[in-house]
């Protein structure tokens, strides 16, 4: 890791390392990461063991499951498989989440052989995908649930991914009918910078139904002392604009008056959608 | 907060939320903020141990010489 760290940063990348190591973090912290900065369209470099040898291969994309349980906090126990690049089965492979899926077939490892992987971002992003998901458990408990008054069950479900606010302000324009007037709007006045993380909010039924509960648009430059590195959050009914140009917490509370009884379709604005 | 966007909230008939509704949240953030620090501290820990960690064997696949 420590030689393909210093390619990345002798090409001029910004290159962060994840290791997964029980006694750091826990697993779905560990994946929780991986999965974060996969769907904001950053490939991965993955180093994994498999009986003792050392291994590497590159995770592009992934798949989601057809009939997911409920998963704890984060949608990564939604994954089936990762669509990765693996220079001994080219040009791509599937690499299972199950262990039991590789039995017999290639490649006979899944993820809980990887060990670390490694994240090129620009040089701008300052609030990193573990700050998210702490940050998320806060937004679901604090501002969701006690001031919003979102049902508890129907924000436990989290997902986060990094995108440019061009790329959310064209996912608002294209999906002007179901986001509302108001709300799409809203993401085009919005004064902020050129990378945003998306936070997003369901129960895990409305995310087998491809619909969210609510929506989050986070300061990804923030730094991660920052107390308040949010725009705007949103559930189907109102918006809350937080004022950030001020050292205190100031927030304006709008209706959004939306299509009645359209649901919030989940953002895919990164990794395109493949019909098999 | 931009003028263009104060301007649209006060059309749309924006109104501030009470900031005692936001007391929970704004000391929530005051504990989590060390506990992301000391996440992000392990995090690097772990990649220092990585890049000085030996290289064992390796499966990828060799080049002809």
């Amino acid at each position: 890791m420590w030689e393909a760290e210093r390619v990345f940063n002798a090409a001029g990348c910004f290159p962060i390392i994840v290791g997964r190591d029980p006694l750091l973090s826990t697993d779905e912290e560990f994946f929780g990461q991986l999965l974060a900065y996969m769907e904001s369209g950053f490939p991965l470099f993955i180093g994994l063991n498999v009986d003792g040898d050392g291994h590497a291969i590159v995770a592009a994309g992934h798949n989601w499951k057809k009939d997911a349980a409920a998963a704890a906090h984060h949608v990564w126990g939604h994954v089936d498989t990762l669509l990765t690049v693996d220079d001994n089965l080219l040009p791509y492979v599937t690499v299972p989440v199950d262990r039991g899926a590789s039995d017999g077939a290639e490649p006979d490892y899944s993820t809980e052989n990887f060990e670390s992987f490694i994240v090129t971002l620009p040089e701008k992003i300052g609030y990193p995908a573990e700050a998210m998901a702490k940050y998320a458990r806060v937004v679901e408990a604090r501002l969701l649930i006690r001031v919003m008054g979102c049902e508890p069950e129907s924000v436990s479900l989290h997902r986060y991914f990094m995108t440019t606010i061009s790329g959310l302000r064209r996912y608002a324009r294209e999906n002007a009918s179901q986001l509302g007037k108001k709300l799409v709007d809203l993401i085009m006045r919005l004064d902020t910078a050129q990378f945003v993380w998306v936070m997003e909010f369901s129960s895990p039924e409305q995310w087998a139904g491809g619909r969210v509960a609510a929506r989050g648009i986070v300061d990804a430059s923030a730094s991660h002392k920052d107390p308040n590195p949010i725009w705007l959050l949103h559930n189907e009914e109102v918006a809350f604009v937080f004022d950030r140009s001020k050292a205190e917490l100031a927030v304006q509370a709008v209706g959004l008056n939306r299509p009645g009884n359209v649901p919030l379709q989940r953002m895919e604005v990164n990794l395109r959608p493949v019909r098999k | 907060m931009n003028k263009r966007l104060k301007k649209f909230l006060k059309e749309q008939g924006a109104t501030p939320v009470d900031n005692k509704e936001l007391e929970e949240y704004r000391t929530e953030m005051d504990r989590v903020m060390p506990e992301i620090a000391e996440t992000i501290r392990r995090r690097e820990l772990g990649a220092a141990e990585l890049r000085v960690g030996a290289s064992g064997p390796s499966r990828s696949r060799k080049t002809e010489d």
